[in-house]
């Protein structure tokens, strides 16, 4: 039907990403204000098992396309699967997530469909048979608002949306993985490190900048990360520290690195360049700590303390720790 | 649009080999017989090449001048500085370019970077491709000046068409150039669409790896590492791909005197190219949301407490 969304709900080894209820969320809601139905695809080897987790945050219909040549990640392969569901759901709004997979996904399916697509989108909503997308343009510079006529494809970025469960009656299509030669595919995951919280999924960001002297004071910063608990914070670092070498390019928040959206960023020595700014200024509550009263990332910050990081950190650690310990 | 895959890019200069087999028979004799051959039995030999195997250097006297290796294309973009402050203009739909100076897309240097390399390791040809204004050539002259071999600017005005429009246009001419691996930035630092490279892999019916962190290239296949949420996957395929470069990949190198001059002299193609409509309006440019006026608390360690009470019972973010 016209008015119908199809969202892909990412799973890795098993598992649901958060983005994925996320789009789950945006795409039960735009359906309804279209007249349409949400259902969702799920790609894989063994991923019928998920089928009612996506049911349960309302999709009508669960378009399953397990086969054991999916099991790895093949972009090429993948989207064809997902071409096959799409045509079999006849929806002409599908949703991913913005995340490394959907990102690498999405255009290739948008290919294949023959329509547009409308990445890293942080409003969506629905007038008639449209569809309105908003994404930030120039790392956040600047918004852009595009609208989609028939067959459209968006990513929605994470964090940027609301994930609420509303049970849907979740009826499984099983869909036949389409013959392929796999052009490139996964071979091998390797993690950062087990207990690192993926930087564009973290609740919390505390990043670094010059204002901390050298690589060996980033125990400061790991030490106010692990203050929050497990699994909630991660490290970012502006640019000037990842080209001088004390951090890694991945660890990188601005234009030319992540962009990021979390409830709480924590800025440490950074003095807020107008590329470093665009990468987190979308963050819901800033907090800055820097030496100098007059530097830009006060511009932005709802809570900012002027002094040296050496004196607040240890303070604001101990504080923490006290709340969440 | 999509077409049969390419072949893998031949192995590299067996006209050497082939010459000393066929022993006697000279050597432009010898390069003439292997392009007649490779017309026959290998698709990817295109019309560019029928020509430079048979007008274009006819008369070749030593193996070095006409190398059957691998033909490598760069996608590159002209976009604002990053340090640019950017106003939405009159038209409310496009930036306005006063005072904006701009530079090659960043993560095109990656791009240009890991051809060089390519063509340091393999051989072969580096051509630079961009579709825009007639003021992109002084970024084509910066990947001259790098070190690319040619550039090729496509003139078209981009304000109206999407990564539809422009994926369509640079997969026929990677197709025309019989482009053997392409080359291209994660995404261009304007639209952040990161689409191009990918859907122009799909076009082509290509392997593709987007956000490319590590890169091994080897007879007719890759491995790549790209970063996912917490680490990163290594992905295994062939040739021919498109592979979108991320930072860390390599280091640029910065084009020194020599390059720059060099660069002057190297041939830089420009013609109309004519765009497909765009999948997508655009409704309208905005400046981002404006952020809650911003607050200092206080100085030093005594404004802890003030801002743990602050993300506490006010943001109630801890």
């Amino acid at each position: 039907m016209a008015g119908d969304v199809l969202v892909f709900v990412e799973q890795r080894e098993g598992s649901i990403k958060k983005a994925s209820f996320e789009a789950l969320t945006v795409g039960r809601e735009v359906a309804a204000a279209r007249g349409g139905s949400m259902s969702a695809m799920l790609v894989g080897s063994g991923v019928a098992a998920l089928a009612g987790e996506a049911a349960r945050f309302g999709a009508a219909k669960v378009f399953v396309c397990d086969d054991a040549k999916l099991a790895a990640y093949s972009g090429d392969a993948w989207a064809k699967a997902a071409k096959v569901c799409a045509q079999e759901s006849g929806a002409t709004l599908l949703l991913f997530a913005h995340t490394a997979m959907g990102k690498d996904l999405a255009p290739r399916v948008a290919t294949h469909l023959g329509c547009g697509l409308v990445s890293d989108a942080t409003s969506v909503h629905a007038t008639g048979d449209d569809v309105h997308a908003k994404k930030p343009v120039f790392a956040g510079k600047a918004y852009k608002e595009f609208v989609g006529s028939g067959m459209t494809c968006v990513t929605l970025r994470p964090n940027a949306f609301a994930a609420s469960e509303s049970a849907g009656a979740g009826q499984v299509v099983n869909v036949a993985a389409p013959e392929t030669d796999i052009l490139a595919i996964v071979k091998e995951v390797l993690a950062a490190s087990t207990n690192a919280v993926p930087l564009q999924e973290a609740q919390v960001v505390v990043a670094g900048g010059r204002g901390l002297k050298g690589p060996e004071h980033w125990k400061l910063l790991e030490d106010l990360a692990s203050a929050f608990g497990p699994g909630v914070a991660a490290l970012g670092a502006s640019r000037a520290v990842v080209d001088a070498g004390w951090r890694p390019h991945g660890e990188q928040v601005g234009q030319t690195g992540k962009v990021v959206a979390p409830p709480l960023y924590i800025a440490v020595g950074i003095s807020g360049a107008i590329q470093h700014l665009a990468g987190m200024s979308t963050s819901k509550y800033i907090v800055a700590i820097n030496k100098d009263a007059e530097a830009p990332i006060f511009k932005v910050a709802n809570y900012g303390i002027v002094g040296d990081a050496f004196e607040v950190v240890p303070k604001l650690c101990e504080a923490i720790r006290a709340i969440r310990g | 649009m999509a077409s049969a895959p390419m072949a893998a890019p031949r192995k590299l200069r067996p006209e050497r080999a082939v010459a000393s087999l066929k022993g006697d028979l000279d050597a432009s004799r010898a390069l003439l017989w292997i392009g007649a051959r490779n017309r026959l039995s290998d698709s990817i030999w295109s019309f560019r090449h029928l020509a430079l195997a048979s007008t274009e250097h006819p008369y070749q006297t030593g193996p070095g001048e006409t190398e059957l290796t691998m033909e490598i294309l760069v996608f590159v973009k002209r976009v604002p500085a990053t340090d640019s402050k950017i106003k939405v203009g009159a038209d409310g739909k496009q930036i306005d370019p006063a005072g904006v100076e701009y530079v090659l897309n960043p993560y095109d240097e990656f791009a240009v970077e890991e051809a060089l390399k390519t063509k340091e390791k393999f051989g072969g040809e580096v051509t630079v491709l961009t579709i825009g204004s007639a003021d992109a050539q002084k970024e084509l002259r910066t990947c001259l000046a790098m070190g690319a071999d040619k550039a090729i600017l496509l003139e078209a005005d981009t304000s109206s068409v999407d990564a539809s429009s422009i994926s369509k246009c640079l997969a026929a001419k990677a197709k025309e150039l019989g482009a053997q691996i392409i080359f291209c930035g994660k995404q261009a630092v304007d639209g952040d669409d990161a689409q191009v490279g990918v859907r122009v892999a799909t076009l082509l019916g290509w392997a593709c790896v987007s956000d490319v962190s590590s890169l091994e290239l080897s007879d007719g296949a890759f491995v790549a590492t790209r970063d996912i949420e917490g680490g990163k996957e290594k992905i295994e395929g062939k040739l021919p791909a498109v592979l979108t470069c991320q930072k860390g990949l390599n280091e640029p190198r910065y084009p020194n005197l020599k390059g720059i001059m060099a660069a002057k002299k190297k041939p830089l193609e420009s013609s109309p190219a004519s765009l497909e409509s765009a999948a997508l309006r655009v409704a309208g440019l905005t400046p981002p949301p404006a952020r809650p006026a911003p607050a200092i608390l206080g100085e030093g360690a005594a404004a802890v407490d003030l801002l743990i009470d602050k993300l506490k019972n006010e943001a109630k973010v801890i």
